[in-house]
């Protein structure tokens, strides 16, 4: 089954690939490879945290708005504080646990799917960081180190690609070995089997939703590191696009089932499409709609393989 | 014509070759009460089935008065009238009692719900059966008992000639079983017959005319109860050969290994003390809900007991969760390998594993090669047939699925080991491997505790067995002990319920009804301002005057005649998007896409306006169009692959962004044509402008729509409890296209008013809307999830969202404190919610 979905996975890059190198002359340019890695980075960081809560038979649609919400927390501290860039850090990687952990907490002890929970704190998040910035952008950081980090590059490749390739293979390997992972696709597969196996299912779920809101501040953090700057638009959309790469790698969207090389293969495919996408000139409009119609897709073709297989 | 209602001649019936019903003929007499008798297998649930058009016979012929009967579904049985009242109850828990009794079968009047007449029918129908249920209230706030009484009484509804009560008692006290009995003899007088099953013998012969034995699919015999005995009546039952053949060798018995002192849980268990040895099995033994089974979740850690102390080994331990249990070495093979044993999607080795996790693990890392060796060592000494350890659990049969289950909680070493009813559906061969295992497993010295639904088992495996009735432990029987006996016990026999004890509980009862019926009677205006104050909605449009005046004192040109003309206006609009919303919710959908749909079909409309030169008025009727279909496009997509309408709407909000972008090329589509339609937004009519007009109007035909409907009626009960919608006859995948459009439809009306209002369509209405109609869907006290639903509550949401976004604007606070007020008010009211329903439950249990 998994390997099944690897395969379709790697034929789907492949075909849109070449699809794109056929009908744009700038796409099989090693300049837009490198591009196009770079800007996968984020989206790989986020999707990877989802990763875990689809595992857990959960959705989370605040990390857009979590991850935007660290990005502002960091500038506005550098800015105002003049606090290094490298101590801000840290502390948007925990506001991002904060909210996670707001998240579980919520869910759990209003007895609801975090889907829904998320529809209304993704507001609260959004709204706190249009309140923290007055709806301005925050630039004007200064000189750091971090800001160097976030635009060198070794061997033309930008330095937060390896960020990206380290959290992937952490998180692969802490997802096969851990027992914490293992149970979130316990409670995922069957709730009621995994308590009954001892496995302490409000607890995972909070640590869950921390985990969710920690990656999303790291991208946040990788995201200021690179841009150097803060928007208070940005973020939006990037909960459907981690959703749509979860499931596209293999993951069920009803729990016990979800891979992190899955999933990075699903944020590639879905990454090659936006670029392609662009360089065709396609209107933003019609790569929103896409973006949508992927997920759906996605979605119900997981449903009716899933149903095959069974 | 013949003396019988019912006749059945050599009915028969298989499941996969398996022989369920054979060859079984009888006749039920008009008016009698026919009880039907034998063990758990013997049949007699398939035959009611049978009966009651849930499934359709193989062989053989039914007559009803004389007339071949043959249902194809339990619609047509209705329609011939047999009427059957299923063990678990299908009741949606939500709705009042009229609701249930005519769910699925409401009835109407030029195409309206009838109320009047239903409930004159529902409490005629309760009258007659003499009891006092308060027919206004959600049947979840009624006892367990009255919740029976709703559901026999949908059945009589139905006019029945046959009433099938499938141990209809298993949920009643002694005061309701006797007015059950009651009323089974004022319907036997009207001339009804009634079929009743039941496994309490005393109760079997104070109510039944004759007793019909099954046995293995067989028909036995027909007795008059005044010619039997019970004794007579479960020798019948057991048949001469014991079903179960295995002989446990006799085991060492070594030291105590768990005890359990007094051990209660308050309406469960009664003072139950107990102590298990090593290489001993200890059987329990009672009917359902007679106690043993939570006795086994506070063994496990999975209940608490109210008072009583449990050891191991001589060591008292308080398990809070079954982590506790395990690491005392407790394990607990679960009944129900589905639900609670075995994650079925995972591999046999992963299955087994999950139960060592813990155990083996190292810093939190799972010791993978450790877990794979025991999990094969397990396959291999359980003899679990598989290709090889990484099958999927599904693929495996029962008895090998069984198998699995066992190895996963051996693997854990434990030394008191909890198995529940480990042989439920599987086959012989099976059965014999696993009591070959306990019989191993106690020569190692394990302590086992054990049920079945199978007495026989019981009888032949366990050292002890310990018989429960009405929570409390009544007899030790030891191994070997004849059936019949154990049966008398568990099930009563008549003289082991005191008559004394049974007249107080009578009397108790009664003086409690009595109460109850003098509380009503009392203050009902009293009463009435009380309920009035307690409404959500009173609460939610007071928060919303005080938020209004607060803003007026705040701000003095927020109460200007301009400033509520726009408050208006903007309410008008969302309005729409929330009462559409409102009926959404009330199915238990959540549709995310209405902004989008907003925006993209006002983008329509003025593209067709302007390029097309259309016609304002025929642009708005194929925005409208247009509207709805994206609205059916949601509706579909989720019926079709089986999603919640949340992940499917999710998506879409993007699709029908990029719809809305499209249409309007990214820049706002302004030089709309004067005339009738944008002159609509400036009319005044008593000072009101036309829109808020058209939108009251909306509200009120909606409202009407939502109260007299079978459409809305429906999607409450959809939303309360799908499946029994189903088994009502409801058509749920429709209905849930339908509401889905008209929210679409919503959505493009409250379009057509923003153009007519703004004279030009631009690229950002929209964006927050579907969360401010979800905000003051919820704020306005319909339910996530589903089954109900106020529209006025609606209503009084949006004027209190529309007014503090106004006021937000006024006192100079940008568009993020109003997203984050969206959001807050959303949790709050959710939280709110929650609490106000558990005060209601912690009233009601005190009463």
């Amino acid at each position: 089954m998994e390997e099944k979905n690897g395969i379709m996975v790697l034929a789907g890059i492949l075909l849109v690939s070449i699809l794109f190198a056929c009908t744009t002359e700038t796409f099989a340019a090693t300049a837009n490879f490198l591009r196009l890695l770079r800007q996968m980075v984020i989206m790989v960081i986020i999707a990877t945290g989802m990763t875990f809560v689809v595992a857990t038979g959960e959705m989370d649609i605040s990390v857009g708005a979590i991850y935007n919400l660290t990005v502002n927390i960091m500038a506005l501290l550098i800015l105002h504080t003049g606090m290094s860039p490298w101590l801000c850090a840290p502390i948007g990687i925990l506001a991002g646990v904060a909210c996670g952990v707001i998240n579980g907490v919520a869910s759990v002890s209003l007895g609801l799917p975090a889907i829904i929970i998320t529809l209304g704190t993704s507001y609260i998040y959004r709204g706190a960081t249009l309140v923290l910035t007055g709806g301005y952008s925050v630039g004007n950081l200064g000189k750091s180190s971090f800001f160097n980090f976030g635009t060198g590059s070794f061997m033309g490749i930008n330095y937060t690609v390896f960020v990206a390739v380290l959290v992937v293979l952490a998180s692969a390997w802490w997802m096969r070995r851990s027992v914490a992972c293992r149970e979130f696709l316990a409670i995922g597969s069957n709730a009621n089997a995994a308590r009954y196996t001892g496995v302490p299912v409000t607890l995972r779920k909070i640590q869950n939703e921390a985990l969710m809101g920690g990656f999303a501040g790291l991208a946040g953090v990788v995201s200021l590191a690179f841009m150097a700057s803060a928007t208070s638009e940005g973020g939006s959309g990037y909960e459907m696009l981690a959703i749509t790469a979860v499931v596209a790698g293999g993951g069920s969207t009803d729990g016990g089932r979800a891979s992190v090389w899955g999933t990075l293969g699903g944020i590639a495919l879905i990454m090659i499409i936006k670029n392609g996408l662009m360089l065709m000139g396609i209107s933003t409009a019609y790569q929103e709609a896409t973006e949508g119609l992927l997920l759906v897709l996605v979605i119900a073709m997981q449903k009716l393989m899933h149903k095959r297989t069974r | 014509m013949s003396e019988y209602i019912l006749e059945m001649k050599h009915i028969c019936k298989s499941f996969h070759q398996v022989r369920a019903v054979k060859d079984v003929s009888f006749g039920l007499k008009r008016g009698e009460v026919h009880a039907i008798c034998g063990e758990n297998g013997a049949g007699k649930s398939t035959l009611m089935n049978l009966i009651a058009g849930v499934y359709r016979y193989d062989d053989g012929e039914m007559l009803i008065e004389g007339q071949p009967y043959r249902p194809k579904d339990p619609g047509e049985a209705r329609k011939r009238g047999v009427n059957i009242v299923f063990q678990e109850l299908s009741l949606f828990s939500l709705q009042s009692a009229d609701k249930n009794i005519f769910a699925g079968k409401e009835e109407t009047r030029a195409g309206l719900l009838a109320h009047k007449k239903m409930m004159e029918k529902t409490v005629h129908t309760l009258q007659e059966m003499e009891l006092s249920i308060d027919v206004e209230k959600p049947v979840f706030q009624l006892s367990i008992g009255q919740r029976q009484w709703i559901e026999i009484a949908r059945a009589l509804a139905d006019e029945a000639k046959i009433l099938i009560l499938d141990e209809p008692n298993s949920a009643l006290n002694m005061y309701e079983t006797e007015i059950l009995f009651q009323l089974i003899r004022e319907l036997t007088a009207k001339g009804i017959t009634i079929i009743y099953i039941s496994h309490r013998m005393d109760e079997v012969f104070d109510i039944a005319d004759r007793i019909t034995v099954m046995r293995d699919g067989s028909y036995i015999k027909t007795l008059r109860v005044e010619d039997t005995s019970i004794d007579e009546i479960i020798a019948l039952m057991l048949g001469k050969e014991s079903k179960c053949v295995f002989t446990r060798s006799v085991s060492q018995k070594g030291k105590v290994i768990a005890e359990g002192k007094e051990i209660t849980v308050a309406g469960k268990v009664e003072e139950v003390s107990f102590s298990v040895r090593q290489g001993e099995v200890l059987g329990l033994c009672g009917l359902a809900g007679s106690g043993y089974e939570t006795l086994l979740q506070v063994l496990f850690g999975l209940k608490r007991m109210d008072s009583g102390a449990l050891y191991m080994e001589g060591e008292q331990i308080d398990s809070k969760s079954p982590l506790d249990a395990m690491k005392r070495h407790i394990a607990m093979v679960p009944s129900d390998r589905r639900d609670t044993g075995l994650m079925t999607e995972w591999s046999i080795e992963r299955n087994i594993a999950q139960s060592l996790l813990r155990i083996t693990s190292h810093k939190g890392l799972i010791n993978q090669k450790e877990n794979r060796r025991i999990a094969k060592e397990y396959i291999e000494q359980l003899n679990v047939v598989c290709k090889s350890a990484e099958d999927a659990m599904v693929e495996l049969s029962g008895g090998n699925q069984q198998k699995v289950l066992l190895a996963k909680w051996l693997a854990t070493e434990p030394k008191l080991l909890i198995l529940d009813d480990p042989t439920r559906g599987i086959d012989v061969g099976a059965k014999q491997e696993i009591y070959q295992l306990i019989d191993r497993l106690t020569g190692q010295g394990f302590a086992v505790i054990l049920t079945s639904s199978e007495i026989d088992e019981l009888t032949a495996l366990s050292d002890r067995i310990m018989l429960f009735r009405n929570g409390r432990h009544i007899e030790t029987v030891g191994m070997g002990a004849a059936k019949g006996e154990i049966l008398k016990y568990i099930a009563g026999d008549g003289e082991e319920s005191k008559k004394g004890g049974k007249d107080a509980a009578l009397k108790e009862g009664r003086k409690e009804e009595e109460k109850k019926k003098e509380s009503v009677g009392r203050g009902r205006f009293m009463q009435k301002a009380a309920s009035f104050f307690r409404k959500k909605e009173t609460g939610v449009f007071l928060a919303a005057i005080a938020v209004f005046i607060g803003f007026s004192l705040m701000v003095p040109s927020f109460f200007s005649g301009q400033n509520i003309a726009v408050i208006l206006k903007q309410m008008s609009i969302l309005g729409l998007l929330t009462y559409g919303m409102t009926f959404v919710f009330c199915a238990g959908e959540v549709d995310l896409s209405v902004g989008m749909v907003l925006n993209a079909s006002m983008a329509f409309m003025a593209l067709l306006m302007t390029k097309a030169g259309l016609d304002p008025w025929l642009a708005v009727a194929a925005g409208l169009l247009l509207a709805a279909a994206l609205g059916t496009v949601n509706g579909l997509l989720a019926v079709a692959f089986r999603l919640p309408t949340i992940v499917v709407t999710l998506g879409t909000v993007s699709i029908y962004r990029g719809l809305s972008l499209v249409l309007n090329g990214g820049k706002t589509i302004s030089g709309l044509p004067k005339g009738s339609f944008l002159l609509m937004a400036r009319v005044k009519l008593f000072g009101v402008s036309l829109i808020a007009w058209i939108s009251i109007i909306v509200f009120l035909a909606l409202l009407f729509v939502f109260k007299n409907t079978k459409f809305a009626r429906h999607l409450l009960l959809l939303g309360d409890h799908p499946q029994a919608a189903e088994k009502m006859g409801i058509k749920t995948g429709l209905l849930r296209v339908k509401v889905m459009a008209l929210s679409g439809l919503l959505s493009g009306l409250g379009a057509a008013l923003t153009l007519s209002n703004l004279t030009s369509a631009d690229t950002t209405t929209g964006a927050d809307y579907a969360m401010s109609a979800i905000g003051a869907v919820v704020i306005g006290g319909t339910k996530m999830g589903g089954g109900s639903g106020s529209m006025w509550g609606s209503l009084i949401g949006i004027m209190l969202v529309t007014v503090i976004q106004n006021g937000l604007i006024f006192l100079g606070m940008q568009s993020g404190w109003r997203s984050l007020f969206i959001g807050v008010t959303m949790i709050v009211a959710i939280f709110i919610d929650i609490i106000v329903e558990k005060r209601r439950i912690k009233l009601k249990t005190a009463n």
